[in-house]
């Protein structure tokens, strides 16, 4: 389910009555649950069943390590739980409920078990059984098989271990399942492929499986959350949460679910201590915030997706010039920013309203001066995870000069495969490690230079450092955004975009854009005035907090006209967030 | 405040600014810029023109994708005729022959004379889907309204059921679609403005309507050529048979209603000549005997030209669009 589709807007309109009318937290919080669960099975029902199974996992691990042992009769019963999870998931032909293609069509019990019976997922009047009716089989097997097999593995964990033993017993139970299933679902074929191609390379050729995985939605993103909380209960900067329900809805709710800000359990999990209080002031602000990442999203981020593709998607095949590949670069950049923050703003601002406070996640990267500023203040809420739960534990900025270097090239290239399992992602981590080696030698070379240093801190020096870093970052988001999912070896296009970016072939021709097709001077024209609204906002302070200070008369007039812009330049098809596939 | 209050304090005003902004645009901006796009305008307008019975003199209407739209000139062809004949292009830019199942039953409807189809081998190619937009457009146009029972089936190449969905839903929600319509149109005046070789054609120009005044050359025609040869490759690839199929199905419901079919092989660029001959032989042989079937007329026009007559890999420039005009008027019967 889009933020940005009218499904959404009936989901959240649910939540906020559920909010404001469940009186008791527990029943505020197992509302939010399920319609949390409901907006994940709405993106695709089947992987709901991961996410339990992660949840499932990650309490019990989080309770053993702090010595707290679940009984056979909830043990037993949250195993009948994943039991009746799956079947509900991978049994029930869910597109019947969703697809308004569906509506004329009869319900049945057999149409209703149709991915069981028949395995198929879609179609109503399909017959044919297929392949995917064993997949559905297996992984309801799977997951039976689970269900059996988790309680009495956990009594002989719990049995086996004491003390500091079964506290490293249940995080390395939880670490590994995690990683087990984001390893599987997410990079079972790339790394499969990577070994062929290095095999191939060395003369050796193999016949491999390569499997139609679905990448489950959102997977890295719940994924880190409920590690999180795991390695913070390892290591004793939490109480393990007693309740399932509330640590379910910490990794489930459904406004960081499957984009984030990726959150901490230090602070969501006390929310859930007493009722979320739904006031008019979170209303009135959550509001605003909404209304700013709509207005990045929607208006500039999908109006010039189809540009950036353009310009993007075949830069060989197009014959692009250097203007293109930079004007691409630069585009796509503000794409990926108003894409990731408009979403980050939406979810911050509903969650506003229901009550929690969602971490900012960005900070006016485009206005960083060095390649580390960047970082901080760009994907903040998965820079920090990876700093706290990666770079640290590896040794961080401790150590001789090459550790620390292997601390930053190693975070950076992990932080990149995160993004997908794709040779481009990592190719981008290793270069964003590099330019933090690069900067922290840049910055100690400074530092013994005074005259140097005393330039690069004046207005012009911060100029030259603020262009000389934006130069590296857009050359970064080229490697980021150019891949061949055919081959995810085939660096061609993205050698031909570089070339043209760092050696300028001083043609002005712009014939490759196909001017018209792609609306490019209504790109130009709303990316212009995103540049005016963003600086405005570095400089003066956030809009979206100056609505909040802003006379009450004047807001309704505002929203309508605001409604009225959004009516007439919302594209016409709804782009999916560039995130979710992470 | 109350939340509760907070919450319509926020809610309602959107509410209020989206009807407005929904009023202006049925009243005033549809009716002002249409879609604000010319190719999505020329669907409702053929449309429209089309509520009107053609059965009132001898009328030939041409339909087709943007071959027909580049290569057609109805008086030049009336000119060659014989006397008697009107002629209109109804010719829409990309109505390959998905969109010809959606149009062609009010086309029929509308009981013209003749109706010629201007063939190319992707004409038994698949076709891409429908377009939303389109989908739309043609809703707005009225064409769902004249299908026979059962037109659409769900294995329509082409026509899925979602766009089906779409040419079927409320007029109100169709318009609703276009409300980027201003902003569409400035784009389109925009690129006319800026893009050299071709010309802004009203959408209700059913005569020559012709977009593009200059002829591509050198790497650009090179490309184009290669787009198009793997275009049918890619096309025909799952075989005709059913393409077949469904283009006899749409010549049925002409024949079937008494206007007498036209068939016109349209002009191949040279360069593409050996890719496309094993289809266009094949297309021969339908063409021949749907119109022996149905008492109709087939001509074959694709070696009618040299490079000289083509504006690109497939369009014709004026010189082409002359003589493929005069050759099929010179093909044409007394009414």
């Amino acid at each position: 389910m889009l933020f940005q589709t009218p499904e959404f807007l009936i989901l959240f309109l649910i939540s906020i009555a559920g909010v404001a009318l469940l009186k008791r937290n527990t029943h505020q919080h197992l509302f939010m649950a399920l319609v949390s669960y409901v907006f994940y099975a709405w993106l695709d029902v089947r992987f709901l069943i991961l996410l339990l199974i992660t949840s499932m996992v990650d309490y019990a691990a989080a309770l053993g390590m702090d010595g707290i042992a679940l009984t056979q009769r909830k043990r037993w019963g949250l195993s009948l739980f994943t039991v009746v999870g799956a079947i509900l998931t991978l049994g029930f032909n869910w597109p019947l409920i969703q697809g308004a293609e569906y509506a004329h069509v009869p319900f049945t019990w057999e149409l209703a078990f149709q991915p069981l019976l028949k395995g198929d997922w879609t179609s109503p009047t399909a017959a044919s059984a297929g392949h995917a009716t064993y997949a559905a089989w297996l992984s309801l097997a799977a997951v039976a098989a689970f269900a059996l097999f988790w309680p009495p593995i956990y009594g002989w964990l719990y049995n086996a271990y004491n003390g500091e033993g079964r506290r490293k017993a249940f995080l390395v139970t939880s670490v590994i399942s995690n990683l087990t299933v984001l390893g599987f679902f997410k990079y079972f074929n790339f790394f499969i492929d990577t070994i062929a191609a290095i095999s191939h390379k060395a003369g050796v050729d193999f016949s491999r499986p390569h499997l139609e995985v679905l990448l489950p939605m959102g997977i890295s993103f719940y994924t880190f959350v409920s590690m999180s909380y795991t390695i913070d209960a390892y290591r004793k900067q939490l109480k393990a949460e007693t309740s399932f329900l509330r640590f379910s809805l910490f990794v489930c709710y459904y406004p960081h679910l499957v984009a984030g800000p990726i959150i901490r359990p230090e602070n969501f999990l006390p929310t859930l201590g007493t009722r979320w209080k739904f006031t008019a002031q979170n209303v009135i602000s959550g509001f605003h915030l909404c209304l700013n990442g709509f207005f990045k999203k929607v208006l500039i981020a999908d109006t010039i997706a189809p540009l950036v593709e353009q310009m993007l998607g075949d830069p060989q095949g197009n014959g692009a010039t250097s203007l293109v590949v930079m004007l691409g670069a630069f585009f796509f950049a503000i794409q990926i920013y108003c894409d990731f923050s408009g979403y980050s703003d939406i979810a911050r601002g509903v969650s506003r309203m229901f009550g929690p406070e969602l971490p900012l996640n960005f900070d006016y990267p485009y206005f960083a001066t060095s390649i580390i500023d960047f970082w901080r203040v760009w994907h903040m809420s998965l820079s920090t995870w990876l700093r706290d739960y990666l770079y640290i534990p590896l040794g961080g900025g401790r150590g001789s000069v090459p550790r620390i270097y292997f601390n930053l090239m190693a975070t950076m290239v992990l932080g990149g495969l995160w993004h997908g399992a794709s040779a481009n992602f990592v190719l981008w981590g290793f270069y964003q490690g590099a330019l933090l080696c690069l900067n922290r030698v840049f910055r100690l070379v400074v530092a013994k230079v005074p005259p140097l240093d005393a330039f690069l801190k004046s207005k012009p020096g911060t100029v030259i450092r603020w262009a000389g870093t934006m130069y590296f970052v857009l050359l970064g988001w080229l490697i980021f955004r150019i891949n061949n999912p055919k081959d995810p070896y085939d660096f061609s296009a993205l050698a031909y975009c570089l070339k043209k970016y760092v050696m300028f072939d001083r043609n002005f021709g712009l014939a490759s854009l196909g001017l018209g097709k792609k609306a490019p001077f209504l790109a130009a024209t709303w990316v212009g005035v995103f540049i005016v609204f963003h600086a405005i906002s570095f400089f003066t302070g956030r809009i979206h907090d100056r609505f909040d200070r802003s006379p009450k008369w004047i807001l309704p007039f505002v929203y309508a006209s605001l409604a009225a812009v959004f009516f007439y330049f919302w594209p016409t098809s709804n782009a999916a967030f560039i995130y979710f596939q992470f | 405040m109350p939340a509760i209050s907070a919450f319509l304090f926020c809610f309602i005003p959107v509410v209020l600014g989206l009807g407005a902004a929904l009023g202006v645009h049925l009243k005033v901006l549809m009716p002002r810029f249409g879609t604000g796009n010319v190719d999505l305008n020329r669907m409702i307008e053929v449309g429209h023109r089309l509520d009107t019975p053609l059965s009132d003199k001898p009328s030939l209407v041409f339909i087709g994708d943007s071959v027909t739209v580049e290569g057609i000139d109805s008086t030049i062809v009336a000119k060659n005729s014989p006397a008697g004949w009107r002629v209109f292009n109804f010719g829409i830019n990309g109505c390959d022959r998905a969109e010809l199942d959606v149009i062609v039953p009010k086309v029929v409807k509308s009981q013209p004379k003749a109706i010629c189809i201007v063939l190319r081998p992707l004409s038994i190619a698949m076709p891409p889907d429908v377009e939303v937009d389109g989908a739309y457009a043609y809703n707005i146009g009225g064409f769902p309204q004249a299908w026979p029972s059962n037109w659409i089936a769900s294995d329509t190449p082409g026509v899925p059921p979602e766009i089906v969905a779409r040419l079927q839903s409320s007029n109100l929600k169709a318009q609703a679609h276009f409300r980027t319509s201003f902003q569409q149109m400035i784009n389109n005046k925009l690129r006319a403005k800026f893009r050299a070789g071709i010309k802004a054609s009203r959408s209700d120009d059913f005569d020559a309507p012709f977009n593009m005044t200059a002829s591509i050359s050198g790497d650009t025609l090179d490309k184009h050529i290669n787009t198009l040869a793997k275009e049918i490759r890619e096309g025909i690839k799952g075989g005709t048979e059913l393409h077949e199929r469904d283009l006899a199905r749409l010549i049925a419901l002409v024949g079937d209603a008494k206007i007498t079919p036209v068939f016109i092989s349209a002009p191949i660029h040279p360069r593409l000549r050996d890719e496309f001959v094993p289809t266009a032989k094949r297309l021969t042989a339908l063409a021949t005997e749907w119109a022996a079937k149905y008492h109709g007329i087939y001509a074959d026009a694709s070696l009618l030209l040299d490079d000289s007559g083509f504006a690109d890999g497939q369009h014709l420039n004026e010189k082409g669009r002359a003589a493929l005009s005069a050759f099929v008027g010179s093909k044409l019967p007394s009414p």
